[in-house]
């Protein structure tokens, strides 16, 4: 199992690692470059504003460095010399957890590379309070008011940032793996690679118009979307159980009514 | 005969007969609750109820009639001395289902009146009458009481949906089934068409609605006796039809002739599921815009069709709309990128060679992009124009605006089309492609002034004058630069790009 891993990460290597270098520096120049345009109160929202780009191409940034790496082994018929080598199984099993694990350690280092920049490395924050309280007439916070997990953002930043680069990186590998699925049944390389961003673009729009806009998978990305009164726990759980569902619903309609096998058959 | 005509007439009353009567009785149910009306006025306001009668009536009769027509058994016809008297046995089948179509809803309809006061005269008493004065008075004025003008009223439908059924009889002898489906919901659209469009009922012989509503013959002195005729000389017609010419099958000189590459490729494109896509997703916004447009204080259909073009200003960010813009612009394209990938990965030597020349891979490609965004852009309207009519949005004097908009916004996913090609015959990934021209919407974002004049998403109302207002574009302009753009593009594949693509 560890050999196969192995194998599989020396397949993706450079492509994962060319995505984490290019997007690991877009992170650090857009967290010490885009805040100056805007009002800010704590050394953490700069990487809130910087990510706002990142964050739309998420889903591209998981799955175009590794949806391909099944594809072309179905495409050639790599995988039938595989067999008298290696499970079925324990192939696409260990193929599946270098893929996740790289894509979401990928997305935990860029974000996290955002989060430190924020905090250590561009200059402080000049705090520009505008919110007026409506009983004492004093300026306070708005972050600490208004923002998610308000008191954890402004106390303690780094814990903020490094709970939700996880969290991200969680998605992200869950992104990967609807890549993954995607990619043991379908031909067609275009749509493995763009499948999950139209996904994600369809989604948002859906929920949005439908108007449960705390539901989307967005808003489990980043639970600033939208505000944080309307956040809930579900906010977290709706977006990535819905592609749960989308990829439990994909499998069955493949292998069940398509009857489409992952090895050439 | 006796024998086929009973059994046309089994095979009508079956149990699809109880959603007719549902149907009926339902909406005669909701006009009961709250009417003032006496009962003769009740049945007459009833069997003429315009909404009834388009919206569900003749939907579940044509529905019924395309249920009925079948192909025709040997061992039935062989018991016929004349195919002209099979005919007839087919089409009396018709006139006795029709009797018990539209007496099935006067007894429902005189049922559910049970209770109502007698009064057997148009005058009306209290209530709220919308509508139903302009109808009495024309009523009043060809007939003496409500009961006699409904008894009239409701032959006339007989009659009329006879001969509806007939013509559909003789067309599905003539024709293959599917193709008198088509006929059916052609003629259906028309007449909606021609009852919101005023002025296009003047060729009275075209709407059927005319033969079967009586009171749209009202319009205007001399159109009953018109009707009557053209019902006349349908019947003639179909009658010398089948006497003389019953063992003719029309043929179709102008074969099309469905060779070569474009028409391979075509198969691969136009495809039930990507029409379906195209569709739903044309629909799903078109019904959010509607849901928006609506709220609004005299809603119009321009301005359904303007939110529905909006696209995404420049110099701004609004995410839904940005999205909604990449999702109306993209969709065909994603389509055309799946489909240049699938003709990527199965190019073979074999294609290669039949093909000749590299550039009749290329125009073939083109030529079918033209079409299917042409397609995308023509049901785009379309969805937009039946929308608008199912939910009574005037529709009047907007036939330069569509044109334009419907040009711009071809030119426009167009341009988006060879933006794509040209990458992709640069580095032969449709992915990259793909994303590329997606991500050079987000121009538009950039803090500058130019970018309004940037070609991809102009077709954007949002950079229109008609929104921004001196700083904006006009649609000549708009016209003007995709249109340049795209004779750039297309000069460039054609002269010189199609040499690399097939890795030459």
């Amino acid at each position: 199992m560890k050999m196969l891993m192995l194998l599989e990460w020396r397949k993706v290597k450079w492509p994962v690692l060319i995505m984490l270098l290019i997007a690991t520096a877009a992170s650090m120049i857009l967290s010490s470059t885009l805040y100056k345009g805007y009002s800010l109160e704590y050394d953490l929202e700069a990487w809130e504003v910087g990510m706002e780009y990142l964050n739309f191409l998420f889903p591209l940034i998981a799955a175009l460095p590794v949806g391909w790496l099944m594809y072309y082994e179905r495409k050639n018929n790599f995988l039938i010399y595989t067999l008298p080598r290696v499970s079925k199984r324990k192939y696409l099993l260990s193929k599946w957890i270098v893929l996740a694990l790289s894509a979401g350690v990928t997305m935990f280092i860029i974000m996290f590379a955002g989060v430190l920049t924020a905090l250590y490395l561009k200059p402080e924050i000049i705090p520009e309070l505008v919110l007026v309280d409506p009983i004492t007439g004093e300026l306070i916070s708005q972050i600490l008011s208004h923002h998610f997990l308000g008191e954890l953002f402004a106390n303690h930043p780094l814990v903020y940032g490094l709970l939700l680069s996880v969290w991200r990186g969680l998605l992200a590998a869950l992104v990967a793996t609807f890549a993954f699925v995607l990619s043991l049944y379908i031909e067609n390389l275009f749509i493995i690679l763009t499948g999950p961003f139209i996904y994600w673009i369809l989604e948002n729009f859906i929920l949005s118009v439908l108007g449960i806009p705390q539901y989307r998978l967005v808003t489990a990305f980043d639970p600033t979307a939208v505000s944080s009164s309307m956040i809930n726990g579900y906010s977290f759980v709706a977006g990535p159980l819905l592609l749960v569902l989308l990829m439990i619903f994909l499998v069955f309609y493949f292998k069940r009514i398509k009857k489409m096998t992952v090895y050439p058959s | 005969m006796k024998a086929i005509v009973l059994r046309d007439v089994r095979q009508f009353f079956t149990g699809k007969i109880l959603f007719l009567l549902f149907g009926c009785f339902l909406f005669g149910f909701a006009e009961r609750q709250a009417t003032s009306l006496s009962y003769e006025q009740f049945v007459l306001n009833m069997i003429t109820e315009h909404y009834y009668l388009t919206y569900f009536m003749i939907p579940v009769f044509l529905l019924f009639t395309y249920k009925n027509l079948e192909d025709d058994m040997d061992y039935v016809l062989i018991r016929s001395r004349y195919y002209w008297q099979y005919f007839l046995a087919k089409a009396s089948a018709f006139l006795l289902n029709m009797i018990g179509f539209v007496g099935i809803q006067f007894i429902v309809m005189m049922l559910l009146g049970i209770g109502l006061r007698k009064d057997n005269s148009f005058l009306l008493f209290g209530g709220n009458h919308f509508g139903i004065e302009e109808l009495f008075i024309e009523y009043a004025n060809h007939f003496s009481t409500p009961l006699h003008a409904s008894i009239v009223a409701g032959a006339y439908m007989i009659v009329g949906l006879t001969v509806v059924s007939i013509i559909f009889l003789l067309l599905h002898h003539f024709l293959e089934k599917k193709v008198v489906s088509v006929v059916m919901i052609t003629i259906y659209f028309f007449m909606t068409l021609g009852l919101k469009i005023p002025g296009l009922n003047v060729i009275p012989i075209l709407f059927m609605d005319n033969y079967i509503i009586l009171h749209h013959n009202f319009t205007a002195s001399g159109k009953i006796v018109m009707s009557l005729i053209s019902m006349l000389i349908i019947l003639i017609v179909t009658g010398i039809l089948v006497k003389y010419f019953w063992q003719k099958r029309p043929k179709w000189t102008m074969k099309f002739r469905k060779r070569g590459i474009t028409f391979y490729y075509a198969r691969y494109l136009f495809t039930k599921r990507n029409v379906a896509i195209l569709l739903a997703v044309l629909f799903f916004i078109s019904l959010w815009k509607v849901v928006n447009v609506s709220f609004e204080e005299e809603a119009m259909a321009g301005d359904y069709f303007l939110s529905m073009f909006y696209g995404h200003g420049v110099n701004e960010f609004n995410m839904i709309s940005f999205i909604e813009m990449l999702i109306l612009n993209g969709g065909p394209l994603y389509l055309l990128a799946i489909f240049v990938e699938t003709i990527h990965n199965e190019q073979n030597l074999g294609l290669t060679i039949r093909m000749k020349h590299k550039r009749n891979w290329t125009l073939a490609i083109l030529q079918i992009a033209v079409a299917f965004i042409t397609l995308y852009v023509v049901l785009m309207i379309g969805v937009g124009i039946v929308i608008c009519m199912i939910v009574n949005l005037p529709i009047d004097g907007l036939t330069v605006f569509l044109i334009q908009l419907s040009l711009l916004k071809f030119l426009d996913v167009l341009f988006q089309f060879l933006l794509f090609f040209m990458l992709f015959i640069w580095k032969r990934n449709v992915t990259m492609a793909f994303l590329i021209v997606l991500a050079s919407n987000a121009i538009s974002l950039l803090p500058m002034m130019w970018v309004i004049y940037f070609p991809t998403g102009l077709s954007s109302m949002a950079r229109n004058t008609l929104i921004l207002g001196q700083k904006g574009i006009t649609f000549q302009i708009g016209m003007l630069i995709l249109g340049s753009c795209v004779l750039l593009q297309w000069a460039y594949i054609k002269f010189h790009g199609y040499k690399k693509v097939l890795g030459g």
